[in-house]
Protein backbone atom coordinates (compact mmCIF):
# COMPACT_ATOMS: atom_id res chain seq x y z
CA UNK A 1 0.00 0.00 0.00
CA UNK A 2 0.87 3.57 -1.01
CA UNK A 3 1.62 6.20 1.27
CA UNK A 4 -1.62 7.89 -0.28
CA UNK A 5 -3.50 4.71 0.72
CA UNK A 6 -2.54 4.75 3.79
CA UNK A 7 -3.73 8.45 4.09
CA UNK A 8 -7.24 7.54 2.18
CA UNK A 9 -8.05 4.97 4.34
CA UNK A 10 -7.61 6.89 7.57
CA UNK A 11 -9.78 9.77 5.55
CA UNK A 12 -12.67 6.83 5.35
CA UNK A 13 -12.23 5.64 8.85
CA UNK A 14 -12.59 9.37 10.40
CA UNK A 15 -15.92 9.90 7.95
CA UNK A 16 -17.23 6.70 8.88
CA UNK A 17 -16.72 7.65 12.64
CA UNK A 18 -18.44 10.46 11.50
CA UNK A 19 -20.91 8.93 10.09
CA UNK A 20 -21.37 6.86 13.10
CA UNK A 21 -21.90 9.72 15.34
CA UNK A 22 -24.43 11.46 13.29
CA UNK A 23 -26.62 8.22 13.10
CA UNK A 24 -26.37 7.61 16.50
CA UNK A 25 -27.52 11.36 17.28
CA UNK A 26 -29.64 11.75 13.99
CA UNK A 27 -28.18 14.35 13.09
CA UNK A 28 -27.82 16.11 9.53
CA UNK A 29 -26.78 19.11 8.39
CA UNK A 30 -29.70 18.77 5.77
CA UNK A 31 -32.90 18.58 8.17
CA UNK A 32 -35.55 20.33 7.27
CA UNK A 33 -36.40 22.40 10.88
CA UNK A 34 -36.41 25.72 10.98
CA UNK A 35 -36.66 26.23 6.93
CA UNK A 36 -38.72 29.02 5.47
CA UNK A 37 -42.22 28.91 6.19
CA UNK A 38 -45.31 29.92 4.51
CA UNK A 39 -45.43 33.91 3.93
CA UNK A 40 -44.21 33.42 0.02
CA UNK A 41 -46.58 32.98 -2.51
CA UNK A 42 -45.19 29.58 -4.99
CA UNK A 43 -45.53 28.87 -8.57
CA UNK A 44 -44.22 26.78 -11.05
CA UNK A 45 -40.65 27.32 -11.97
CA UNK A 46 -41.29 26.10 -15.58
CA UNK A 47 -40.32 28.62 -18.10
CA UNK B 1 17.03 -15.57 -37.43
CA UNK B 2 18.00 -16.69 -34.02
CA UNK B 3 18.10 -20.84 -33.50
CA UNK B 4 16.78 -22.11 -30.29
CA UNK B 5 19.50 -24.29 -28.20
CA UNK B 6 18.50 -27.18 -25.31
CA UNK B 7 20.22 -27.52 -23.15
CA UNK B 8 19.82 -29.56 -19.40
CA UNK B 9 19.65 -28.01 -16.05
CA UNK B 10 22.24 -29.16 -14.15
CA UNK B 11 20.88 -28.48 -10.89
CA UNK B 12 17.53 -30.23 -11.23
CA UNK B 13 17.71 -32.41 -14.76
CA UNK B 14 14.72 -30.26 -16.45
CA UNK B 15 15.33 -29.80 -19.85
CA UNK B 16 15.60 -26.50 -21.58
CA UNK B 17 15.29 -24.77 -24.61
CA UNK B 18 17.88 -21.39 -25.03
CA UNK B 19 15.37 -19.12 -27.51
CA UNK B 20 17.52 -16.24 -28.11
CA UNK B 21 20.59 -18.52 -28.43
CA UNK B 22 23.59 -16.65 -29.02
CA UNK B 23 22.37 -13.53 -26.97
CA UNK B 24 21.34 -14.74 -23.81
CA UNK B 25 23.91 -15.27 -20.98
CA UNK B 26 21.62 -15.80 -17.95
CA UNK B 27 18.80 -18.26 -17.89
CA UNK B 28 16.59 -18.79 -14.71
CA UNK B 29 15.57 -22.62 -14.82
CA UNK B 30 11.78 -22.38 -14.92
CA UNK B 31 11.49 -26.07 -12.79
CA UNK B 32 14.25 -25.31 -9.57
CA UNK B 33 14.71 -21.85 -9.96
CA UNK B 34 18.66 -22.07 -10.06
CA UNK B 35 20.00 -19.58 -12.43
CA UNK B 36 22.35 -20.66 -15.12
CA UNK B 37 25.57 -19.39 -16.66
CA UNK B 38 24.46 -20.24 -20.52
CA UNK B 39 26.84 -17.81 -22.23
CA UNK B 40 29.38 -20.78 -22.53
CA UNK B 41 28.96 -24.59 -23.89
CA UNK B 42 29.65 -25.89 -20.23
CA UNK B 43 26.59 -24.68 -18.64
CA UNK B 44 27.49 -23.39 -15.01
CA UNK B 45 25.25 -23.33 -12.11
CA UNK B 46 25.42 -19.88 -10.78
CA UNK B 47 23.20 -19.93 -7.60
CA UNK B 48 20.20 -22.28 -6.73
CA UNK B 49 16.84 -21.01 -5.75
CA UNK B 50 15.70 -22.10 -2.28
CA UNK B 51 11.92 -22.44 -1.90
CA UNK B 52 9.25 -23.93 -4.64
CA UNK B 53 8.67 -22.07 -8.26
CA UNK B 54 6.04 -20.13 -7.81
CA UNK B 55 3.49 -19.47 -11.36
CA UNK B 56 3.93 -16.37 -13.23
CA UNK B 57 0.94 -14.02 -14.46
CA UNK B 58 2.19 -15.55 -18.02
CA UNK B 59 4.01 -18.67 -18.16
CA UNK B 60 7.51 -18.85 -19.82
CA UNK B 61 7.42 -19.80 -23.72
CA UNK B 62 4.16 -18.22 -24.38
CA UNK B 63 3.68 -16.68 -27.45
CA UNK B 64 1.66 -13.53 -28.63
CA UNK B 65 1.28 -10.67 -30.78
CA UNK B 66 1.70 -7.18 -29.79
CA UNK B 67 1.69 -4.19 -32.35
CA UNK B 68 1.77 -6.25 -35.37
CA UNK B 69 5.02 -8.70 -33.91
CA UNK B 70 4.57 -11.85 -32.81
CA UNK B 71 6.83 -12.13 -29.33
CA UNK B 72 7.60 -14.91 -26.80
CA UNK B 73 8.19 -14.84 -23.47
CA UNK B 74 11.37 -16.01 -22.70
CA UNK B 75 12.36 -14.42 -19.25
CA UNK B 76 10.57 -12.51 -16.03
CA UNK B 77 11.58 -10.84 -13.27
CA UNK B 78 10.18 -10.80 -9.89
CA UNK B 79 11.28 -6.59 -8.79
CA UNK B 80 10.07 -4.53 -5.92
CA UNK B 81 10.69 -1.38 -3.97
CA UNK B 82 9.83 -0.26 -0.15
CA UNK B 83 6.31 -0.41 -1.63
CA UNK B 84 4.75 -2.63 -4.16
CA UNK B 85 6.21 -5.85 -6.25
CA UNK B 86 5.91 -5.78 -9.98
CA UNK B 87 6.95 -8.67 -12.82
CA UNK B 88 8.72 -7.98 -15.63
CA UNK B 89 8.85 -10.42 -18.24
CA UNK B 90 11.35 -10.20 -21.54
CA UNK B 91 9.68 -11.02 -24.23
CA UNK B 92 12.29 -11.91 -27.95
CA UNK B 93 11.50 -11.58 -31.43
CA UNK B 94 14.25 -12.89 -33.94
CA UNK B 95 12.83 -10.24 -35.92
CA UNK B 96 11.95 -6.89 -33.83
CA UNK B 97 14.55 -7.77 -30.63
CA UNK B 98 13.99 -7.62 -26.90
CA UNK B 99 10.84 -5.69 -25.38
CA UNK B 100 9.51 -5.70 -22.06
CA UNK B 101 6.32 -6.35 -20.59
CA UNK B 102 5.26 -5.35 -17.19
CA UNK B 103 2.83 -6.31 -14.93
CA UNK B 104 1.52 -4.21 -11.63
CA UNK B 105 -0.98 -5.09 -9.35
CA UNK B 106 -3.14 -6.16 -12.30
CA UNK B 107 -1.69 -3.30 -14.71
CA UNK B 108 0.18 -4.27 -18.07
CA UNK B 109 2.90 -2.02 -19.83
CA UNK B 110 4.67 -2.74 -22.91
CA UNK B 111 8.24 -1.18 -22.74
CA UNK B 112 10.81 0.11 -25.83
CA UNK B 113 14.27 0.37 -24.79
CA UNK B 114 15.16 3.57 -25.49
CA UNK B 115 18.30 4.45 -28.11
CA UNK B 116 18.15 8.18 -28.18
CA UNK B 117 18.89 9.60 -24.66
CA UNK B 118 15.17 11.58 -23.02
CA UNK B 119 17.26 15.30 -21.67
CA UNK B 120 16.96 15.21 -18.18
CA UNK B 121 16.20 18.45 -15.69
CA UNK B 122 15.26 17.72 -12.41
CA UNK B 123 11.54 16.58 -12.06
CA UNK B 124 11.21 16.72 -16.05
CA UNK B 125 12.12 15.18 -19.07
CA UNK B 126 12.05 16.00 -22.89
CA UNK B 127 12.16 13.14 -25.24
CA UNK B 128 11.11 13.71 -28.61
CA UNK B 129 9.97 16.93 -28.25
CA UNK B 130 7.35 15.68 -25.27
CA UNK B 131 7.52 16.76 -21.77
CA UNK B 132 7.53 14.27 -18.80
CA UNK B 133 6.87 15.16 -15.36
CA UNK B 134 8.76 13.05 -12.26
CA UNK B 135 6.21 10.58 -11.18
CA UNK B 136 7.75 9.82 -7.70
CA UNK B 137 10.98 10.35 -6.30
CA UNK B 138 13.78 8.13 -7.47
CA UNK B 139 13.43 4.43 -5.37
CA UNK B 140 16.07 1.78 -5.00
CA UNK B 141 14.49 -1.78 -7.03
CA UNK B 142 15.35 -4.89 -6.31
CA UNK B 143 15.22 -8.21 -8.05
CA UNK B 144 14.13 -10.98 -6.03
CA UNK B 145 13.23 -13.57 -8.31
CA UNK B 146 15.29 -14.77 -11.73
CA UNK B 147 13.12 -17.05 -14.22
CA UNK B 148 14.18 -17.85 -17.75
CA UNK B 149 16.85 -16.33 -19.86
CA UNK B 150 18.51 -12.85 -20.17
CA UNK B 151 20.69 -10.78 -22.57
CA UNK B 152 22.66 -9.62 -19.48
CA UNK B 153 23.97 -11.07 -16.52
CA UNK B 154 21.42 -10.88 -13.67
CA UNK B 155 20.89 -12.47 -10.29
CA UNK B 156 18.11 -12.24 -7.93
CA UNK B 157 19.61 -9.11 -4.92
CA UNK B 158 20.82 -7.41 -7.94
CA UNK B 159 19.71 -3.68 -7.17
CA UNK B 160 18.87 -0.16 -9.29
CA UNK B 161 17.67 3.26 -9.03
CA UNK B 162 14.44 3.89 -10.66
CA UNK B 163 12.49 6.62 -11.91
CA UNK B 164 9.43 6.91 -13.64
CA UNK B 165 8.27 10.13 -15.99
CA UNK B 166 5.07 10.35 -17.17
CA UNK B 167 2.99 12.71 -19.82
CA UNK B 168 -0.23 11.46 -20.34
CA UNK B 169 -0.60 7.73 -20.70
CA UNK B 170 2.50 6.98 -21.54
CA UNK B 171 5.70 6.74 -19.12
CA UNK B 172 9.66 6.48 -19.09
CA UNK B 173 11.05 4.65 -16.86
CA UNK B 174 15.07 5.42 -16.08
CA UNK B 175 16.92 3.19 -14.00
CA UNK B 176 20.89 3.44 -13.39
CA UNK B 177 23.41 2.26 -11.33
CA UNK B 178 27.02 4.25 -11.41
CA UNK B 179 27.39 5.81 -14.05
CA UNK B 180 25.00 3.63 -16.55
CA UNK B 181 21.72 4.61 -17.03
CA UNK B 182 18.80 2.74 -19.42
CA UNK B 183 15.57 4.22 -20.49
CA UNK B 184 12.79 2.27 -21.51
CA UNK B 185 9.11 3.49 -22.85
CA UNK B 186 6.01 1.95 -21.33
CA UNK B 187 2.80 1.91 -23.01
CA UNK B 188 0.00 1.00 -21.10
CA UNK B 189 -2.08 -2.41 -22.56
CA UNK B 190 -5.25 -3.53 -21.40
CA UNK B 191 -5.70 -6.76 -19.46
CA UNK B 192 -8.08 -7.88 -22.46
CA UNK B 193 -5.51 -7.23 -24.96
CA UNK B 194 -2.71 -9.52 -23.00
CA UNK B 195 -4.91 -12.53 -22.06
CA UNK B 196 -6.30 -12.39 -26.08
CA UNK B 197 -2.47 -12.30 -27.69
CA UNK B 198 -1.02 -14.99 -24.99
CA UNK B 199 -2.04 -18.21 -25.34
CA UNK B 200 -0.69 -20.96 -23.48
CA UNK B 201 1.52 -23.30 -25.76
CA UNK B 202 -0.59 -26.75 -26.57
CA UNK B 203 -0.39 -29.02 -23.47
CA UNK B 204 0.95 -25.95 -21.45
CA UNK B 205 -0.89 -26.09 -17.85
CA UNK B 206 -3.47 -23.35 -17.88
CA UNK B 207 -2.11 -20.42 -15.65
CA UNK B 208 -4.05 -17.46 -14.60
CA UNK B 209 -3.57 -14.13 -16.90
CA UNK B 210 -3.20 -10.81 -14.82
CA UNK B 211 -5.52 -10.62 -12.51
CA UNK B 212 -8.39 -12.05 -13.67
CA UNK B 213 -9.72 -15.35 -14.88
CA UNK B 214 -8.51 -17.90 -17.40
CA UNK B 215 -6.69 -17.31 -20.62
CA UNK B 216 -9.01 -17.77 -23.38
CA UNK B 217 -8.68 -21.12 -24.97
CA UNK B 218 -6.81 -21.71 -28.53
CA UNK B 219 -9.60 -22.57 -31.01
CA UNK B 220 -12.23 -21.61 -28.55
CA UNK B 221 -15.39 -19.88 -30.50
CA UNK B 222 -17.13 -17.04 -30.01
CA UNK B 223 -18.97 -18.58 -27.25
CA UNK B 224 -15.63 -18.64 -24.98
CA UNK B 225 -14.83 -14.82 -25.76
CA UNK B 226 -15.21 -12.10 -23.20
CA UNK B 227 -18.97 -10.86 -23.00
CA UNK B 228 -19.36 -7.13 -23.22
CA UNK B 229 -19.36 -6.31 -19.95
CA UNK B 230 -15.71 -8.41 -19.27
CA UNK B 231 -14.51 -6.49 -22.08
CA UNK B 232 -16.04 -2.71 -20.93
CA UNK B 233 -14.98 -3.41 -17.65
CA UNK B 234 -11.20 -4.38 -18.57
CA UNK B 235 -11.36 -1.52 -20.99
CA UNK B 236 -12.67 0.63 -18.00
CA UNK B 237 -9.26 -0.19 -15.70
CA UNK B 238 -6.77 -0.15 -18.60
CA UNK B 239 -8.17 3.44 -19.55
CA UNK B 240 -5.38 5.56 -18.66
CA UNK B 241 -7.19 7.90 -16.37
CA UNK B 242 -7.44 4.75 -14.26
CA UNK B 243 -3.69 3.00 -14.76
CA UNK B 244 -1.56 3.04 -12.16
CA UNK B 245 -1.01 2.67 -8.49
CA UNK B 246 -3.80 2.22 -6.52
CA UNK B 247 -6.89 4.93 -7.78
CA UNK B 248 -8.69 1.86 -7.84
CA UNK B 249 -8.20 0.95 -4.47
CA UNK B 250 -9.21 4.06 -3.31
CA UNK B 251 -12.37 3.60 -4.91
CA UNK B 252 -13.05 0.00 -3.06
CA UNK B 253 -12.05 1.55 0.26
CA UNK B 254 -14.62 4.33 -0.17
CA UNK B 255 -17.05 2.19 -1.65
CA UNK B 256 -16.52 -0.48 1.42
CA UNK B 257 -16.47 2.49 4.04
CA UNK B 258 -20.16 4.09 2.03
CA UNK B 259 -21.71 0.63 2.54
CA UNK B 260 -20.92 0.15 6.09
CA UNK B 261 -22.37 3.79 6.89
CA UNK B 262 -25.39 2.68 5.08
CA UNK B 263 -25.22 -0.31 7.02
CA UNK B 264 -25.42 1.69 10.49
CA UNK B 265 -28.02 4.55 8.69
CA UNK B 266 -30.41 1.75 8.24
CA UNK B 267 -29.79 0.29 11.72
CA UNK B 268 -30.40 3.60 13.88
CA UNK B 269 -32.52 4.60 11.63
CA UNK B 270 -35.36 1.81 11.89
CA UNK B 271 -38.78 3.29 12.48
CA UNK B 272 -39.48 2.25 15.88
CA UNK B 273 -43.10 4.09 15.72
CA UNK B 274 -45.65 5.55 13.34
CA UNK B 275 -49.00 7.89 13.48
CA UNK B 276 -51.50 8.59 10.71
CA UNK B 277 -54.03 11.18 10.20
CA UNK B 278 -56.01 12.64 7.36
CA UNK B 279 -57.05 16.40 6.91
CA UNK B 280 -59.45 17.89 4.22
CA UNK B 281 -58.46 20.98 3.44
CA UNK B 282 -60.15 24.12 1.52
CA UNK B 283 -58.04 25.23 -1.41
CA UNK B 284 -57.75 29.34 -0.41
CA UNK B 285 -59.96 28.63 2.36
CA UNK B 286 -58.73 29.34 6.03
CA UNK B 287 -55.65 27.46 7.36
CA UNK B 288 -56.63 24.23 9.17
CA UNK B 289 -54.87 22.60 12.21
CA UNK B 290 -54.55 18.64 13.06
CA UNK B 291 -52.87 16.81 15.23
CA UNK B 292 -51.30 13.90 13.32
CA UNK B 293 -50.58 12.18 16.47
CA UNK B 294 -48.29 11.24 19.80
CA UNK B 295 -44.78 10.42 18.85
CA UNK B 296 -42.55 8.55 21.80
CA UNK B 297 -38.91 9.38 21.13
CA UNK B 298 -36.91 6.12 23.42
CA UNK B 299 -33.57 6.42 21.95
CA UNK B 300 -31.51 9.70 23.02
CA UNK B 301 -31.71 11.12 20.08
CA UNK B 302 -33.90 10.12 16.80
CA UNK B 303 -34.97 11.79 13.76
CA UNK B 304 -38.71 11.81 12.95
CA UNK B 305 -40.19 11.45 9.43
CA UNK B 306 -43.54 13.62 7.94
CA UNK B 307 -44.51 12.35 4.91
CA UNK B 308 -47.89 14.05 3.65
CA UNK B 309 -49.38 12.64 0.41
CA UNK B 310 -52.73 14.56 -1.37
CA UNK B 311 -55.30 13.32 -3.70
CA UNK B 312 -55.12 14.61 -7.11
CA UNK B 313 -55.34 18.18 -7.90
CA UNK B 314 -53.80 20.55 -10.27
CA UNK B 315 -51.97 24.03 -10.04
CA UNK B 316 -52.15 24.47 -6.45
CA UNK B 317 -50.01 24.27 -3.26
CA UNK B 318 -50.70 23.38 -0.27
CA UNK B 319 -48.26 25.05 2.46
CA UNK B 320 -47.48 22.49 5.55
CA UNK B 321 -46.24 23.58 9.17
CA UNK B 322 -45.25 20.97 10.82
CA UNK B 323 -44.63 20.89 14.90
CA UNK B 324 -43.52 18.76 17.15
CA UNK B 325 -44.65 19.35 20.92
CA UNK B 326 -42.95 17.82 23.74
CA UNK B 327 -45.63 17.21 26.04
CA UNK B 328 -43.07 17.68 29.27
CA UNK B 329 -41.39 20.93 28.13
CA UNK B 330 -43.97 22.60 25.43
CA UNK B 331 -40.89 23.48 23.47
CA UNK B 332 -41.75 23.14 19.55
CA UNK B 333 -39.62 21.80 16.90
CA UNK B 334 -41.06 23.58 13.82
CA UNK B 335 -40.37 22.43 9.96
CA UNK B 336 -41.74 23.67 6.88
CA UNK B 337 -42.94 21.09 3.90
CA UNK B 338 -45.08 22.08 0.78
CA UNK B 339 -46.82 19.89 -1.59
CA UNK B 340 -47.20 21.38 -5.08
CA UNK B 341 -48.19 20.48 -8.47
CA UNK B 342 -48.31 22.28 -12.11
CA UNK B 343 -49.27 22.20 -15.18
CA UNK B 344 -49.69 24.14 -18.33
CA UNK B 345 -48.56 23.94 -22.04
CA UNK B 346 -46.05 26.17 -24.04
CA UNK B 347 -44.55 26.41 -27.36
CA UNK B 348 -42.52 23.20 -26.06
CA UNK B 349 -45.77 21.26 -25.61
CA UNK B 350 -47.18 20.36 -21.90
CA UNK B 351 -45.23 20.18 -18.89
CA UNK B 352 -45.72 19.50 -15.24
CA UNK B 353 -43.50 20.29 -12.08
CA UNK B 354 -44.08 19.22 -8.40
CA UNK B 355 -45.74 16.27 -6.96
CA UNK B 356 -48.52 14.82 -5.00
CA UNK B 357 -46.26 14.43 -1.76
CA UNK B 358 -43.68 15.52 0.57
CA UNK B 359 -41.69 14.33 2.97
CA UNK B 360 -40.02 16.60 5.80
CA UNK B 361 -37.53 15.18 8.33
CA UNK B 362 -36.74 16.45 12.00
CA UNK B 363 -33.18 15.71 12.82
CA UNK B 364 -31.95 15.08 16.38
CA UNK B 365 -34.96 15.18 18.16
CA UNK B 366 -34.69 13.92 21.94
CA UNK B 367 -36.02 11.86 24.48
CA UNK B 368 -39.61 12.45 25.12
CA UNK B 369 -43.65 12.46 23.74
CA UNK B 370 -44.14 14.81 20.87
CA UNK B 371 -47.48 16.02 19.71
CA UNK B 372 -46.96 16.32 16.19
CA UNK B 373 -49.00 18.91 14.93
CA UNK B 374 -49.55 20.37 11.33
CA UNK B 375 -51.08 23.32 9.72
CA UNK B 376 -52.18 23.66 6.41
CA UNK B 377 -53.45 26.19 3.87
CA UNK B 378 -53.44 25.34 0.24
CA UNK B 379 -53.66 27.43 -2.62
CA UNK B 380 -54.41 28.18 -6.32
CA UNK B 381 -52.28 29.53 -8.76
CA UNK B 382 -51.90 31.77 -10.38
CA UNK B 383 -52.88 33.79 -6.79
CA UNK B 384 -55.55 35.79 -6.48
CA UNK B 385 -54.88 39.57 -6.84
CA UNK B 386 -54.35 41.21 -3.67
CA UNK B 387 -57.09 43.40 -2.65
CA UNK B 388 -55.45 46.80 -3.25
CA UNK B 389 -55.25 46.08 -6.99
CA UNK B 390 -58.91 44.76 -7.21
CA UNK B 391 -60.06 47.54 -5.74
CA UNK B 392 -58.14 50.21 -6.85
CA UNK B 393 -59.12 52.37 -9.88
CA UNK B 394 -56.83 52.55 -12.87
CA UNK B 395 -55.44 55.96 -14.25
CA UNK B 396 -58.23 58.51 -14.67
CA UNK B 397 -60.44 57.69 -12.12
CA UNK B 398 -62.41 55.37 -13.66
CA UNK B 399 -64.08 52.22 -12.57
CA UNK B 400 -61.78 49.29 -12.26
CA UNK B 401 -62.47 47.23 -15.94
CA UNK B 402 -62.69 43.72 -16.53
CA UNK B 403 -59.04 43.07 -17.33
CA UNK B 404 -58.16 43.93 -14.03
CA UNK B 405 -60.64 41.27 -12.36
CA UNK B 406 -59.41 38.43 -10.46
CA UNK B 407 -60.21 35.44 -12.34
CA UNK B 408 -58.46 33.04 -10.37
CA UNK B 409 -60.79 33.13 -7.24
CA UNK B 410 -63.76 31.51 -9.08
CA UNK B 411 -61.10 28.44 -10.03
CA UNK B 412 -61.34 26.96 -6.73
CA UNK B 413 -64.52 27.84 -5.29
CA UNK B 414 -65.73 24.84 -3.16
CA UNK B 415 -62.46 22.83 -4.44
CA UNK B 416 -61.13 20.89 -1.07
CA UNK B 417 -57.54 18.39 -1.14
CA UNK B 418 -57.41 15.68 1.20
CA UNK B 419 -53.98 15.13 2.63
CA UNK B 420 -53.16 11.74 4.60
CA UNK B 421 -49.78 12.44 6.74
CA UNK B 422 -47.44 9.53 8.57
CA UNK B 423 -45.30 10.81 11.13
CA UNK B 424 -42.79 8.10 12.18
CA UNK B 425 -40.33 8.45 14.80
CA UNK B 426 -37.08 7.01 12.75
CA UNK B 427 -35.90 7.78 9.33
CA UNK B 428 -32.79 7.70 7.07
CA UNK B 429 -31.27 10.73 6.43
CA UNK B 430 -29.86 10.39 2.93
CA UNK B 431 -28.68 13.52 2.78
CA UNK B 432 -26.07 12.54 5.03
CA UNK B 433 -24.91 10.04 2.64
CA UNK B 434 -24.68 12.43 -0.34
CA UNK B 435 -22.91 14.22 1.88
CA UNK B 436 -20.61 11.24 2.83
CA UNK B 437 -20.36 10.39 -1.00
CA UNK B 438 -18.71 14.16 -1.90
CA UNK B 439 -16.18 13.83 0.49
CA UNK B 440 -15.01 9.91 0.13
CA UNK B 441 -14.96 10.24 -3.68
CA UNK B 442 -13.81 13.88 -4.62
CA UNK B 443 -10.15 13.13 -4.04
CA UNK B 444 -10.29 10.10 -6.18
CA UNK B 445 -12.34 11.51 -8.69
CA UNK B 446 -10.04 14.96 -8.77
CA UNK B 447 -7.11 12.38 -9.20
CA UNK B 448 -9.07 10.13 -11.76
CA UNK B 449 -10.17 13.96 -13.87
CA UNK B 450 -6.51 15.28 -13.37
CA UNK B 451 -5.37 12.05 -15.08
CA UNK B 452 -7.98 12.26 -17.78
CA UNK B 453 -7.47 16.27 -18.43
Amino acid sequence: MTQRLYLFAAWCLLIFAGSVAASYYAWSPFSDEDRGGTATVRGPTHK
Amino acid sequence: MTASRAIECPSCGGALAIKAAGHSVTLGCQYCGALLDVAHPDVAVISTYEGAVRSLPLPLGVRGTLFETEWEVIGALERSDDEIGWTEFLLFSPYAGYRWLVSSEGEWQFGTMLLDRPVNDGDTTIWRGKEYDLDYDPASTTTDRVVGEFYWRVRAGDRVNAATYSCGDETLSAEWTGDEISWTQLIPLSDYTIRTAFVPPPGAPRKTFGRKGGPPRPGAGAASSPGFLSRAHDDFMSARAMRQDDLMKMFLIGLATIMASLFVMVGFGISTQSVENTLNIAVDGQEQSLTIGTLTINRPHQPVTISARSSSFDNRWIDLDYMLVDRATQRAHTAYGVVERYSGTDSDGAWTEGGYSATVKFSSIPRGTYDVVVDAGAHAWPAPLTTSIMTSAPPGGSEPGPWDLPQATSWSDGERIELRFTASAGGIMWSNLWLEMALLFGLPLIILWWRSD
